[in-house]
Parts: structure tokens; C-alpha cells; sequence
């Protein structure tokens, strides 16, 4: 029976978890489909969005509040990176783009280390609140939040991309820049746009996760991480394929740490990775968009 | 346009005239060069105190595993981010096999050699079907692997406190116990593979691999076997990554986890492209300007880490063929359409 309750909770761990990645990735994996580059300071983007959070609550400032500043703080300085480090190598190989983005990644984190030598802790006016979920079960308010925030943003990126003009225009340009231009479509804004959001997302994920964990200077690696590993299994762009891998990767990081050393949790995820990216390099879900991604990315 | 119509009829007005006058004279005079380069760094221990010379031994030790790491980079089209792991494997075998099995120093440098090169030869043999971002990331994963084995396995690699005391070098009958020891060790090896790499460049091994970099497509039809070529590369690139590496643990006396983290293969990525990727004196220039200049001036933490990724902007930014290949550049500069 204690094995079987362990499972469970690790189980419940595992899908809050994979709410979180499943923010992460959805931000990565339209920037990555849209402009076909990769951000490998999306895991930096997380780091500004917790300590704004961080730093409003602390100022005085509700929560909520918080997250909508880093929601709006992480969209502003999307379009400043895309402007300066992403739009001028869009005709090179999408390998400068996650040089210059490391970069970046590298600078966040410095800076945070600066200025926040030690980690910090976020407080809502619900930490420490518990609601039941299942019979014996119960799961902080705030993962409980966490999941619905997950949901809610999958569920509205989906309806605007796909019944929206603007989703509709994000789409065209996704599948062939050249001739959404030539259909009179500003492209380079709604990449502009993409990314900005994209990065918002990423925000809105370190802010809704700050008060479950602690907020450190390094937080933003291994999401990063999670994000790209979630964009090649999920497929070229393609964001319900990624979505359904951050659901993978978290539940497998919480179910292995019942059969293996908490240590090696990572561990089976990278190895699973390896497995993927070396059998099915394609993603292992077919899409359809090519679009502007080359399969030698 | 000739080197005489630039120097002679055109006036000389700009810094960057001056620039190329001097990089033409040097490159004319190569081998009085090389040679003053060659006798400083000779004599260079007499004059700097330890702190210095301490440093300039990272410097050297650094610029042997870039030497290696630019194989990869300057000779197929392909980023591989596991340097670091294949450094703390040279490492660590070497250092384990000498203080658990008691086997003596030559041998366990050879079998630290072999195990990187069969790593090297694993990660390498993805990039038959995998490329671009997608063989950096395998290659990431499994240096991550790596290093999560080695953190975690404490009765055999010591796990995050680290390895430690490793033995000196000894071989035929000598043992390596003062630090001018390892300098001139550290400066021998990178000579020999300055000149192996030279060399190596105007073989035909070596226009292969440009080939293989510059159009892989193209030199798979002209039949050549490029998944060959590359392998070629990893296992160079891992006999220096080894090498560099047994030199580290053995001089340093310990070896921690983090050498073989991600960050750490950072270093040698912003290495090789301040230096110039494919280029001779790149590794040098790189290693010099990453170990030696931040640890000078006593920049460390935080500071270090955003002068690193700010470095790394700008040169992808600005100058994405490195300080040495600016002076190539110079070197050619009006004189041909194309800089191949």
C-alpha cells in the first residue's frame, strides 16, 4: 500500500511538474516554429520573470500583481533580445542564434548571482494552504494554481492560433516567411510578436514557480534545458507534440525517482533524450508545417 | 591587388592600413617570429614569479584542449558540447587508474587516452544521421551523463568534493614535482601540436576536413566519406582533450565533478571563437584571453561569468571569425574575392 501512495503523490509531483515544463515549452516551441532559432536564454527569461516576482511581492506588491509585472517585464525584454541578438542572424545558421542566446543566458545569470547572492523565497497570501485533490491526497494551493495557469494559457494559445487572424497570420508565416510577405503580411512584426510572447510565457512561468521552489540565480539552466529537449521530441514547431513532451519529461523525472537515486533523475532524462534524438530525429510526433525549419537545424 | 599597389601607391591613411602593413611584415618574417614567440615563452619562467607562472600553465593546458577542440569545430561542420566531459575523463582514468590500481603513470595516461578516444568515437558516430542543433544536443546530453556519473559515484571518482591528492607525473625515471617542470612539460605539448595542427592544415587530411565544414553535401558527392572524416576529428580532438586533461589532474592535484560541467565546456566554446575558429594561433589567443587575463586581473564569480557572456555576444555579434581571424583577414585583405 505504501508503495502503491507513493506512486500516487509522485504521480500528482509529476503532473505539476509537468504544468510547469509544459509553460516553458509551449513559449520555446512557438519561437522555435515560428523563426525556427532557438532560444537558449529561455531558461534566463524564467530566472527575470521569478525575481520580479521576487522583488514586487517583496515591494509591497500583491502577487498577482507580481506576475502580471513579469509577464510584462519578460515581454518587453523578449523584443529587445530579438532585436539585438536574434534578428540580425535569421539568415545565419540557427547555431549562432543559440550562441548568442547562451551568451545571454550566461549574463542573466551573473547578474542575478549579483545582485541576489542567496536564493529567495517568494510568499503568496495562500503558501501553505493545501487543498484535498483525492481521497488522502492533498497538493499546495499554489501547484494547484500552477496546473490551471498551465491549462488555461495551452487552451488560449491554441484558440488564438488557430481561430484568430493574427493566429491565422502567425501560422502562414510560420509555414513560409517569403510568401506570407508577398501576401502583404509585416512579417518581421508578428516574429517580433512571437517572440515577445514566447518569452512572456517563460516569465509567467518562473513568477508562477518562484513560490513553490526557491528562487535562484541558476534556476533558468535546467528549464532551458527541458524546453529544448521538449522542442526536438515534440517535432520541428510542432507545439502540441511539445507539449505532450514536457508531460514525458516531468512525469518520468518524478515516477524514476522511485526506482533510482534522486541523483540520477536528470540522469534518465537525458538518457531518454539521447534515445530519442538518436532513433527518431524527427520528433516523435509527425508534423506537418515544415515551414521554415530545416531538418539539419 | 597586390601587396605593393596597398603599400605603396595607395597612401596609407587608416589604422587599418597600418594594421595590415604590420600583419604582412609579421607574416613575412614568420619564422623570426614563431622564433621570439618561441624563446619568451622559453625564458619566461625566469623572469615571472610563481603566481604567473602558474597561471601561464593553465594557459598552456587550456590551449591543448582547444588545439583539440578546434579539430571538431574548424574541421566538420558540427558543435559538440561535451569538451569538458571528455577532459575529466582523460582526467579521472588517469588519475584513478594511479592511485587505486597502483598501475604506473605511462600506462594509465595511455588507457585515460584510449577510454577518451572510444568516447570521443561514440558521440561522434551520431553525426552519420544527426546535425546542426540536433547533434549538439545528444552530445550534450551525454557529457551531462558523464558528469552526473562521475558526481555520483564517490567511492571511485571521490564524487563533489572531488579527487584528491593525484599523484605527480613520473615516467622513465623521472618525476614531475615542481611547478617549472610542468610549464616546460605543458609548453612541449602544445609546441608539438601547434606543429601537428600546421602541419596537418596543408595535408591532405587537413583540405578534407575544410571541405567537410565548408559543404558537407558537396564533399559527400565528390565521394568523400565524411561520417569518416569526422570521426577522424573526434578521436584527434579527444587524444588532445585527454591529454589536456591528465596534465590537469596531475598538476593541479584534483579533480572535482564541475570540470566536466556544461559550463565549463562554455569555456572552451568562447576559447575557440575568440580565438578564430579554424586557425593555428586561435587556441593560444583564446586560452590566453579566457584563463590568463580574467585570472590576472583577479576577476572572479559573477563578474567573470557576465564578462564571459557579454565576450560571447560581441564576438558572435561583431566578430565572428575571432582575433585570429582578423589577422588573417588582414593579412588578405585586397588581395582576393573570396576568404576561404
Amino acid at each position: 500500500m505504501v508503495v502503491f501512495e507513493t506512486l500516487v503523490q509522485q504521480l500528482i509531483n509529476g503532473i505539476v511538474l509537468s504544468g510547469y515544463y509544459a509553460i516553458i515549452a509551449l513559449g520555446l516551441a512557438i519561437i522555435f516554429g515560428t523563426l525556427g532559432v532557438v532560444n537558449v536564454a529561455h531558461g534566463g527569461f524564467v530566472t527575470i520573470g521569478a525575481y520580479t516576482a521576487y522583488l514586487a511581492t517583496d515591494a509591497g506588491m500583491p502577487y498577482v500583481g507580481g506576475v502580471v509585472l513579469a509577464i510584462v517585464v519578460t515581454f518587453v525584454f523578449g523584443g529587445v533580445v530579438d532585436r539585438l541578438l536574434v534578428k540580425p542572424f535569421r539568415d545565419r545558421s540557427p547555431l549562432t542564434v543559440m550562441l548568442s542566446t547562451l551568451g545571454l543566458l550566461l549574463v542573466i545569470q551573473a547578474t542575478a548571482r549579483h545582485f541576489f547572492p542567496s536564493v529567495v523565497a517568494v510568499t503568496t497570501p495562500w503558501s501553505g494552504v493545501s487543498v484535498p485533490v483525492l481521497a488522502g491526497f492533498s497538493l499546495e494551493l499554489q501547484r494547484v494554481l500552477l496546473l490551471v495557469v498551465a491549462i488555461v494559457l495551452i487552451a488560449v494559445v491554441h484558440v488564438l492560433l488557430t481561430h484568430t487572424r493574427t493566429g491565422t497570420i502567425i501560422r502562414a508565416t510560420a509555414e513560409d516567411v517569403t510568401t506570407a510577405s508577398m501576401m502583404g503580411v509585416d512579417a518581421d512584426r508578428y516574429l517580433l510578436l512571437v517572440f515577445c510572447a514566447g518569452s512572456a510565457m517563460a516569465g509567467l512561468a518562473g513568477a508562477i514557480i518562484a513560490p513553490v521552489t526557491y528562487v535562484s540565480p541558476s534556476m533558468g539552466l535546467w528549464p532551458t534545458l527541458v524546453g529544448l529537449f521538449t522542442v526536438i521530441v515534440g517535432g520541428l514547431g510542432n507545439y502540441r507534440g511539445a507539449l505532450i513532451a514536457a508531460f514525458m519529461i516531468g512525469l518520468l523525472e518524478s515516477i524514476s525517482i522511485l526506482f533510482i537515486p534522486t541523483n540520477y533523475r536528470h540522469a534518465i532524462v537525458f538518457v531518454f533524450i539521447a534515445i530519442v534524438i538518436y532513433v527518431r530525429p524527427e520528433g516523435l510526433f509527425e508534423t506537418k508545417a515544415k515551414g521554415v525549419l530545416e531538418f539539419e537545424g | 591587388m597586390s601587396i605593393e599597389s596597398i603599400t605603396s601607391s595607395k597612401p596609407v591613411t587608416t589604422l587599418v592600413d597600418y594594421a595590415i602593413i604590420l600583419v604582412r611584415t609579421l607574416y613575412r618574417h614568420s619564422k623570426w617570429v614563431i622564433g621570439c614567440f618561441f624563446l619568451i615563452a622559453l625564458f619566461l619562467p625566469f623572469v615571472s614569479g610563481d603566481y604567473l607562472e602558474n597561471l601561464l600553465i593553465y594557459v598552456l593546458i587550456y590551449t591543448v584542449s582547444v588545439i583539440g577542440y578546434d579539430f571538431t569545430t574548424g574541421g566538420t561542420n558540427e558543435i559538440h558540447v561535451a569538451q569538458a566531459p571528455m577532459m575529466a575523463i582523460g582526467g579521472y582514468t588517469s588519475a584513478i587508474l594511479m592511485m587505486k590500481f597502483q598501475i604506473p603513470f605511462f600506462a594509465a595516461a595511455l588507457a585515460a587516452i584510449g577510454l577518451t578516444i572510444a568516447f570521443g568515437l561514440f558521440i561522434s558516430y551520431p553525426s552519420i544521421r544527426i546535425h546542426g542543433l540536433y547533434f549538439a544536443i545528444i552530445t550534450l546530453t551525454f557529457g551531462e551523463l558523464v558528469r552526473i556519473v562521475i558526481a555520483n559515484t564517490p567511492s571511485i571518482t571521490g564524487g563533489t568534493p572531488g579527487l584528491t591528492p593525484i599523484p605527480d607525473i613520473a615516467f622513465l625515471g623521472f618525476e614531475l614535482s615542481r611547478q617549472i617542470e610542468y610549464y616546460y612539460l605543458a609548453l612541449a605539448i602544445v609546441v608539438l601540436a601547434m606543429t601537428f595542427k600546421y602541419r596537418l592544415s596543408r595535408s591532405n587530411v587537413g583540405h578534407t576536413f575544410q571541405g567537410v565544414r565548408n559543404n558537407e553535401h558537396l564533399a559527400k558527392t565528390v565521394g568523400i566519406n565524411t561520417l569518416k572524416y569526422k570521426m577522424y576529428a573526434f578521436t584527434l580532438n579527444a587524444v588532445f582533450a585527454a591529454t589536456a586533461g591528465i596534465l590537469f589532474a596531475h598538476y593541479i592535484g584534483l579533480m572535482i565533478p564541475r570540470e566536466a560541467s556544461l559550463l565549463r565546456t562554455t569555456d572552451f566554446l568562447v576559447m575557440n571563437l575568440i580565438g578564430g575558429i579554424g586557425t593555428i594561433w586561435g587556441p593560444v589567443i583564446g586560452a590566453f584571453f579566457v584563463v590568463g587575463v580574467p585570472e590576472y586581473f583577479r576577476i572572479a564569480g559573477s563578474l567573470r561569468l557576465f564578462m564571459f557572456g557579454l565576450t560571447l555576444i560581441v564576438f558572435i555579434l561583431l566578430i565572428p571569425r575571432g582575433l585570429a581571424g582578423i589577422v588573417q583577414d588582414l593579412r588578405y585583405q585586397g588581395t582576393r574575392e573570396d576568404d576561404n
